[in-house]
């Protein structure tokens, strides 16, 4: 109908400027719009026409210079302190529904990939509470009832404050100094720096590591390193912030009045 | 309640899922319970959620910490806390932030805004430490860096040589302002610095350098200069009061001084306490953004350089956030006024942001429209009025409008000379104007009759009059467009000029509704918002009189439009028995109904494309984890294989595409929500 509506307005239209008036019959009705240097589609029409979804435009060189910028600050504070993941299989805050089961360790392993195996010592620990005291706060900004979990002045056994300055050394924000790469673009471009130099690789291989090891260096100050210092990091653990170091798991057992009781501080997700 | 503050479900949606993409689940599940309760008690918190109360004070602190949170405390000690929702819709901006700081002031300030979008708000002095740690502390560190090695040298109050690099680049720029005072060592730094760069292989070590901040002068001096450009502010408490709550307290403080406590009755006393409130918010507000004394001072009053920075990056090697005559020298009693400031706090400031990416997409608006060149020259203008406006629309305006006569402030106004110092050199400004217009002004030659000019000039050797001169023509495109970019003011320095930005924005807004009605019904329904925004509310043989066309063309575009939102409808009944036979159908169009369902559709897409971002990523979850694992990082070659590695490539390519999209849509959201307060209604 739409097709042939259009046509027989513009026909009348033009009909009167050029006088050239054509007639088609269709279902043996002959009506007469004109409709030449149309091609009309006699047939049923597809059902699903193709479709192809609009495409955006690509990215501006302002654009992507955003995304990245997105991306570095985001795996910035996916690193911090403050990054926390779950696992727990809610997907809100809310409370359960009373007829809502709540989701079990068996629910939640998945037996494909949650065995543990050799490897799984390596795997990155995430967080499941934030790691507060690993820098300054301005306490005053937090309503009190909050201040407890920030205050860095440390305290005996009675909770009164111990001495007149703070004991521990001062803790410091982490911040990087240079504008940072995403993580998967410094994997990716590792790997092409690698391919293109492969045959020096020895020695190659070897710069680029310890590059690498002064760059998480930089962006997290106290880090240990990860593979060398397996029995040292122990000892100081709680003071050098060092988050992911997967030792830790091993090493935890003996130390249990370290942290304020979290039963998942340092446990695998 | 505020307009930015108002809630819809598909914003807490989407604001939750921004959080959980960038803090983490446990702040995410937190910020949903308040979301979907509003304000609330820590006791209530714990009550409406399924986590314990450790797990949600530890997440009440990491949405504090960013601002996430309002808190007050009530008479009984009681604390309430409640989501900013702008700030937490804010967290989609964090790439546009650094991208517009970085444009204006280079990397290094782009790298200490990134630090403050990172940590929240912080101390100064906690800041500085940071970066420059006292000597002990970086000592017991393993892997000393460059920087730190810098930083503690400076940090042992080695100041001559900090002020030396900066002298220098100065005198790259400003010769006459050389201060020669400071001593002889600058040549020597301008000695190893060229040296440096003209050798050629330590490029890339100097790049690097150039990047990074060096000393804590420079950082306090980049501090202070973001500060006074409006992009960083202090915080303090007020700032953390939900606007209810502001509100009360600025009509307890007003009754209490003009009433003695007594709530006024009368209607004329009601209106004056209402304005009384009003000026004793903004005032509240207005006070962050003050700039308190800083340990470096500006030794001349400098003219604004916008537009240069970006271009003085690249040439001279010093300070090149600071503008000319922005000398950095050290006040006398350095150390004291150290000790006040240090323990100032300060963030990023959200609603400088706002004007920055208005400035960006009017330039974008005007390249479209009129092309490159004039597209930088409005940017330039922009930019420079930027300094002055520290929000793109006042939240809070006083009901009586002030006369519309009255002058406007000088620092909202900007001459076509004021562009012609700040532009950037490399730009041919002789593009896109009419060749006979550029005769007219140099007096050369002829335009010939292939439209070329008999006499060609060389851009580089114009004179600032002359420059001025063409930049003023390519104003006059500006301001002769229908969006009126710029208006005409005086002719003060050739031609003095203001942007009526209220008036722009809303343009801009029903050119977004236009648009998305081109798209989804093309011309006819653009036709049709245009026809009922001219004629009002019409019924439907009104409107087919108005549209010229007949009933049954036009039922079918009226009734989707209707449906989705876009075009408003009302019944009047005429007979007591309301009939529909007897009732006129009258159908208008609302332009902030229109901007408000758009508004809506738009979160919505943006909460659709962040759920297809993790679900993206929950197809490759495993990989991502395996990238992760402490053996893998710095060996991916080794322990990935070559479709794992491709697969990796993959995710990153779809990741981008879908956050390219994601801020696409918040530069709508920005237009049609942060440019203007709400529209008057017909």
């Amino acid at each position: 109908m739409a097709p042939g509506g259009r046509g027989g307005r513009g026909g009348g239209r033009g009909g009167g400027a050029f006088g050239a008036r054509g007639t088609v019959s269709i279902g043996g009705v002959e009506l007469n719009w004109d409709l030449s240097g149309l091609d009309i589609q006699k047939g049923p029409a597809e059902r699903f026409p193709d479709a192809p979804p609009p495409q955006a435009p690509p990215p501006t060189a302002d654009e992507s210079a955003t995304v990245q910028h997105y991306l570095a600050v985001r795996d910035r504070i996916h690193e911090g302190p403050f990054y926390t993941i779950l696992n727990d299989g809610m997907k809100n805050g809310m409370k359960r529904k009373a007829n809502q089961p709540a989701p079990t360790e068996a629910s939640l392993f998945n037996p494909f990939a949650d065995n543990q195996t050799y490897t799984s010592k390596y795997l990155k620990v995430r967080r499941r509470i934030p790691k507060l005291d690993t820098r300054p706060y301005v306490v005053d900004l937090f309503p009190p009832e909050l201040r407890s979990l920030l205050d860095n002045t440390p305290k005996d056994a009675y909770g009164n404050v111990t001495g007149d300055g703070p004991v521990k050394k001062r803790k410091l924000l982490s911040v990087s100094k240079v504008t940072a790469v995403t993580r998967i673009d410094r994997y990716l471009k590792e790997e092409n720096q690698r391919a293109r130099q492969d045959p020096d690789a020895e020695e190659v291989d070897e710069d680029a590591e310890d590059e690498d090891e002064e760059e998480e260096d930089d962006e997290k100050p106290d880090a240990v390193g990860e593979e060398d210092d397996f029995s040292a990091a122990s000892s100081d653990s709680e003071e050098s912030g060092d988050d992911y170091n997967a030792e830790q798991y091993f090493d935890n057992g003996d130390e249990d009045d370290v942290d304020d009781a979290d039963p998942y501080e340092n446990t695998y997700e | 309640m505020s307009y930015l503050q108002r809630e819809t479900p598909i914003l807490a949606e989407l604001c939750t899922f921004l959080v959980e993409d960038q803090y983490g689940e446990l702040a995410a599940r937190v910020f949903s319970v308040l979301a979907r309760h509003g304000r609330q008690t820590l006791a209530a918190l714990v009550r409406a959620s399924y986590l314990n109360g450790r797990q949600i004070k530890h997440g009440l602190v990491v949405l504090i910490q960013q601002h996430l949170l309002f808190h007050s405390v009530t008479e009984s000690d009681v604390n309430y806390y409640e989501i900013d929702w702008q700030q937490s819709y804010c967290l989609v901006r964090y790439g546009k932030v650094l991208k517009l700081v970085e444009d204006r002031y280079g990397k290094k300030a782009t790298n200490v805004i990134s630090n403050l979008l990172t940590l929240g708000h912080t101390r100064i002095v906690d800041l500085k430490e940071a970066y420059f740690p006292a000597p002990e502390v970086a000592e017991s560190r393993g892997g000393e860096t460059n920087g730190t090695s810098l930083g503690k040298r400076n940090a042992n109050g080695e100041r001559v040589n900090g002020t030396a690099i900066k002298t220098n680049g100065i005198t790259n720029g400003v010769a006459s302002k050389q201060d020669n005072l400071t001593n002889g060592d600058g040549g020597h730094a301008n000695g190893v610095k060229i040296s440096g760069t003209t050798n050629g292989d330590g490029a890339e070590e100097d790049a690097q350098e150039e990047n990074t901040i060096q000393s804590v002068d420079e950082l306090y001096a980049i501090i202070y200069h973001l500060m006074q450009q409006g992009w960083i502010m202090k915080v303090e408490d007020s700032q953390f009061l939900s606007p209810g709550d502001m509100h009360d307290q600025a009509r307890a403080a007003a009754v209490d001084e003009n009433y003695g406590g007594n709530n006024p009755t009368g209607n004329k006393d009601k209106e004056v306490l209402a304005a009384d409130i009003l000026q004793r918010k903004r005032r509240i507000r207005d006070d962050w953004l003050t700039v308190p004394k800083f340990p470096t001072r500006k030794r001349q009053n400098a003219e604004p350089d916008y537009g240069m920075s970006n271009k003085r990056a690249k040439i001279s090697h010093g300070n090149d956030w600071t503008s000319h005559g922005d000398t950095v020298l050290l006040d006398a009693g350095y150390t004291t006024s150290q000790a006040t400031s240090a323990d100032l706090i300060i963030r990023v400031n959200p609603e400088k942001v706002t004007v920055g990416m208005r400035t960006e997409q009017l330039a974008l608006l005007v390249e479209t429209r009129l092309g490159y060149t004039t597209s930088q020259i409005y940017r330039v203008m922009l930019r420079l009025l930027e300094t002055n406006l520290a929000r793109c629309y006042e939240e809070w305006p006083d009901r009586i409008k002030d006369d519309p006569d009255a002058p406007i402030d000088s620092r909202h106004l900007v001459t076509a000379r004021d562009v012609a110092k700040n532009i950037d050199r490399s730009i041919d400004l002789f593009e896109s104007l009419d060749p006979h217009a550029i005769v007219q002004i140099t007096r050369k030659g002829h335009v010939d009759k292939h439209h070329r000019l008999s006499n060609p000039i060389d851009p580089d050797s114009l004179t600032l009059d002359d420059k001025t001169k063409i930049i003023d023509k390519h104003i006059q495109l500006l301001s002769d467009d229908p969006f009126h970019f710029v208006t005409w003011h005086s002719r003060a320095g050739y031609s003095q000029w203001h942007v009526e930005f209220e008036e722009i924005a809303k343009s801009v807004i029903q050119q977004e509704v236009e648009n998305t009605v081109a798209a989804r019904k093309g011309a006819l329904g653009v036709k049709l918002i245009r026809a009922l925004r001219k004629k009002g509310k019409l019924d439907e043989r009104q409107t087919c009189n108005a549209m010229m066309m007949s009933a049954q063309d036009l039922r079918g575009v009226v009734n989707d439009m209707t449906v989705q939102g876009l075009i408003q409808t009302q019944e009047v009944p005429r007979v007591e028995r309301r009939e529909a036979k007897h009732s006129i159908h009258l159908i208008w169009y609302d332009r902030q109904r229109a901007r408000e369902k758009l508004l809506h559709d738009t979160y919505k897409g943006m909460v659709r494309i962040m759920q297809r971002i993790s679900y993206e990523r929950g197809k490759v979850k495993q990989l991502l984890i395996k990238a992760e694992r402490s053996d893998v990082v710095g060996n991916e070659e080794k322990w990935l294989n070559r479709g794992e590695l491709d697969a990796l490539k993959k995710w990153k390519e779809v990741q981008e595409k879908l956050l390219l999209q994601l801020f696409r849509e918040d530069d709508l959201v920005a237009t049609l929500r942060d440019f203007i307060g709400p529209l008057i209604s017909v």
